[in-house]
């Protein structure tokens, strides 16, 4: 089935909010990763409301309530979100203040608003959607997780859904994910990842008007061989009724390693001259940096032209119908994602 | 007419036992198993809790998994629990190869992390990969998957205490919907640090055993646990000659929208997941109740009411089974599902311990082991967040 962008929108660590500029440089701030260049939020959020709510919340309301207005839907059927490690902030703080009080007495705040599903249940309170509502924490596929289940909704009856992804950074983050070496430094020439964070979410819809932008399949696996993606690769593109020929644009989850073995392969699988660009020089990597990749082809789709970004092979011949998204997470989720119009 | 989707097995641990038979002794017996903790290392002693009385190294033997200091019992318990569904439902290693998991967990490996946290605060040297890299929800999926050779489709869901039965309900439309032939659904949930002191900061953990739907309620119990389902459709159960034992037939979910942690006084979340469920399931008579009542002023009130109000003032029998148990969080809902199918099962009716004074707004909870022609049971299940989601099961 095809399920419609009706709109989206994300911050990242880049200038892509309310809109997308992102010719500037990353912003890597005081922190060794790159931090999300967020908005002043009080145009979206009551100032006494956001005054407690951490910067995870406080990105998806605001990405929310923008790809909301830009859809004209005041009220979606259901919200669902997908997030990796969810409220860390809230999480590292309340386990802070058990660890330093010995267990005394606390505050609940940090606690009531670390819980995986604040970001979802805080976007219904402010909206009053009562409709459908789920939280998918699933790694590299907590995303992907959220976007079949919005497929299923849409599939199901629902007439549209607001969708999102969103991850925020710490400190201990970083350092965990720099040690389990899944990333690196903004800074060194390592081919490391580079960690982000952000959120974008999308308004989908069931129903499109011609020339509209549509997810028209999604294939998610983990644990397999280059040799076994590569198969995953043929099945999925044969299900959807596509040959290598008709794809005009790869968007993939490169991130400071150009000489990935999975990115390459499922390169070399289409013909030389299709162009290939990554989206992670944007997003940086993070568990659920997809919705951002999903964005940014939409993006491409919707507006008919190429980020001022250096392609990273193929030539564009200004062609632009089709997109196929790949991602993977430390080799181990893969995801593909067909986009057309 | 929606495509059917069945269970063929089930599998529980929860502080009432290591499997399905353990826990419906006691269920029968009416022995509640909520206790002082005895492997939680807390300062809260006196904190009454629904612990699975078994340490992490002789989980393991029980997982069949090499004890590791860093291993999260979360996952141990999960890993055990999915295999009791796995072995009953009679899935073999091939079928395995196309089996789903949907686990809900909300701590994940939080019982891990917490205690190496309190390390590296105080400048000892830890290491991030064994202490943090299975913080996240989805390891415990990954792993209890993995341990399992379950190859097929794999989400994780965190909506804090409806985790589980937002679990089932996905996984049932994953096969409603073609997508999925089997899936294994469910969650599990640790006791942690984190949980036992954040809900003692918001005040709603009963010191003495918990009062679920009681006038003189005090709050809640915390429980540990895990269970998990096997749901298939109806065309792979017959292709490999499986039984099945019920039918999942109706799931709603919906939000309250009212309020962060609690619910809207006059349970307006509540009755409309139930609304949603009865109406999927095509409005059939409810015979039993497995009702969330948590045992806190907020939740069994705003319960009682949605319960009164989705049945016209005549509210068929109910009972919260959270008085043997303790609230098991991401776990209750798998928990209570396997308690609504043994409810199927056994024609019994299990009984609200704890209880002796009505709150005056409906009629009373069961109060013993009753039995009783269950054609259909309804599983409520609420959390954080507003998230609110009904279950109906009925018998084949």
């Amino acid at each position: 089935m095809r399920v419609y962008i009706k709109a989206s929108a994300a911050i990242t660590p880049q200038d892509t909010f309310p809109e997308m500029a992102f010719q500037k440089k990353p912003d890597s701030a005081s922190v060794p990763f790159l931090k999300a260049m967020e908005p002043d939020y009080s145009q979206y959020i009551d100032p006494k409301l956001s005054r407690r709510m951490s910067r995870i919340i406080k990105m998806a309301i605001a990405v929310s309530k923008q790809a909301l207005t830009k859809s004209g839907v005041s009220m979606p059927d259901g919200i669902i979100v997908g997030t990796g490690l969810g409220c860390m902030a809230d999480t590292e703080k309340f386990l802070k203040e058990i660890i330093s009080t010995d267990e005394g007495l606390l505050s609940p705040t940090a606690f009531i608003q670390s819980t995986h599903n604040t970001v979802a249940g805080q976007i219904a309170l402010l909206l009053g959607c009562t409709g459908y509502n789920f939280t998918y924490t699933n790694r590299g596929h907590s995303f992907e997780n959220a976007l079949m289940d919005a497929m299923l909704q849409l599939e199901s009856g629902s007439e549209n859904i607001l969708l999102g992804g969103c991850e925020e950074t710490t400190e201990s983050v970083l350092c965990t994910f720099q040690e389990i070496g899944c990333a690196g430094s903004p800074d060194e020439a390592a081919e490391m990842p580079v960690l982000g964070e952000g959120a974008s979410f999308f308004l989908l819809s069931a129903k499109g008007e011609p020339g509209e932008v549509f997810i028209s399949g999604m294939n998610t696996f983990t644990n397999v061989s280059v040799g076994e993606m590569k198969e995953s690769l043929d099945d999925f593109l044969a299900r959807e009724g596509v040959d290598v020929d008709s794809i005009d644009l790869l968007v993939m989850g490169y991130n400071n390693d150009q000489s990935d073995t999975w990115y390459q392969t499922i390169s070399k699988t289409f013909p030389d001259e299709v162009p290939v660009i990554s989206f992670k020089n944007i997003s940086g990597e993070y568990f659920t940096s997809v919705s951002y990749g999903l964005h940014h082809a939409a993006l491409v789709l919707q507006r008919q032209s190429l980020p001022d970004q250096p392609l990273i092979s193929g030539t564009f011949n200004g062609n632009l119908n089709r997109v196929l998204i790949y991602n993977h997470y430390n080799g181990f989720h893969h995801t593909f994602i067909l986009l057309s119009r | 007419m929606a495509a059917r989707i069945f269970v063929s097995g089930y599998g529980i641990v929860s502080s009432l036992g290591m499997n399905v038979s353990e826990n419906l002794n006691a269920l029968k017996n009416e022995k509640p198993r909520i206790t002082n903790p005895a492997f939680l290392p807390t300062n809260h002693r006196e904190m009454m809790v629904g612990e699975v009385k078994e340490s992490n190294e002789s989980l393991s033997k029980i997982a069949g998994v090499k004890f590791h200091p860093t291993f999260s019992r979360t996952i141990l318990l999960g890993i055990i629990a999915a295999r009791e569904a796995l072995e009953m439902a009679g899935i073999g290693k091939a079928e395995c190869h196309n089996t789903g998991l949907v686990s809900g967990t909300s701590v994940g490996g939080m019982d891990i992390s917490e205690r190496l946290y309190k390390d590296l605060l105080e400048g000892k040297p830890v290491s991030y990969q064994e202490s943090f890299s299975g913080h996240d929800c989805g390891h415990s999926t990954q792993l209890i998957s993995q341990h399992l050779r379950l190859k097929g489709y794999s989400s994780t869901i965190s909506t804090a205490c409806s985790s589980a039965a937002n679990a089932i309900m996905h996984a049932g439309m994953l096969i409603r919907s073609g997508q999925m032939d089997c899936m294994v659904a469910g969650g599990c949930d640790a006791l942690s640090l984190y949980t036992l002191n954040g809900f003692n900061a918001l005040k709603i953990l009963d010191t003495e055993w918990c009062k679920p739907f009681d006038a003189a309620r005090h709050g809640l119990n915390l429980g540990e646990g895990a269970a998990y389902l096997v749901l298939e459709s109806e065309a792979y159960l017959k292709k490999r000659g499986g039984k099945a034992f019920a039918e999942l037939t109706g799931f709603g979910n919906c939000n309250d929208a009212f309020h962060q942690t609690a619910s809207s006084p006059e349970g307006h979340g509540a009755f409309q997941a139930m609304q949603k469920a009865l109406q999927v399931a095509g409005n059939p008579k409810i015979d039993y109740v497995n009702a969330h009542g948590t045992g806190t002023e907020n939740n069994d009130q705003s319960e009682s009411l949605a319960l009164k109000r989705i049945f016209d003032d005549k509210v068929p029998p109910y009972s919260s089974t959270k008085a043997y148990t303790g609230h098991t969080l991401a776990a209750a809902g798998g928990i209570e599902a396997v308690y609504s199918l043994l409810a199927l099962r056994e024609q019994v009716i299990f009984p609200n311990l704890n209880f002796s004074t009505s709150m005056g707004l409906i009629s009373e909870p069961v109060r013993a082991l009753t039995s009783a022609r269950v054609k259909t049971v309804l599983s409520n299940s609420f959390g954080f967040g507003g998230n609110c989601t009904a279950l109906t099961f009925s018998g084949i």
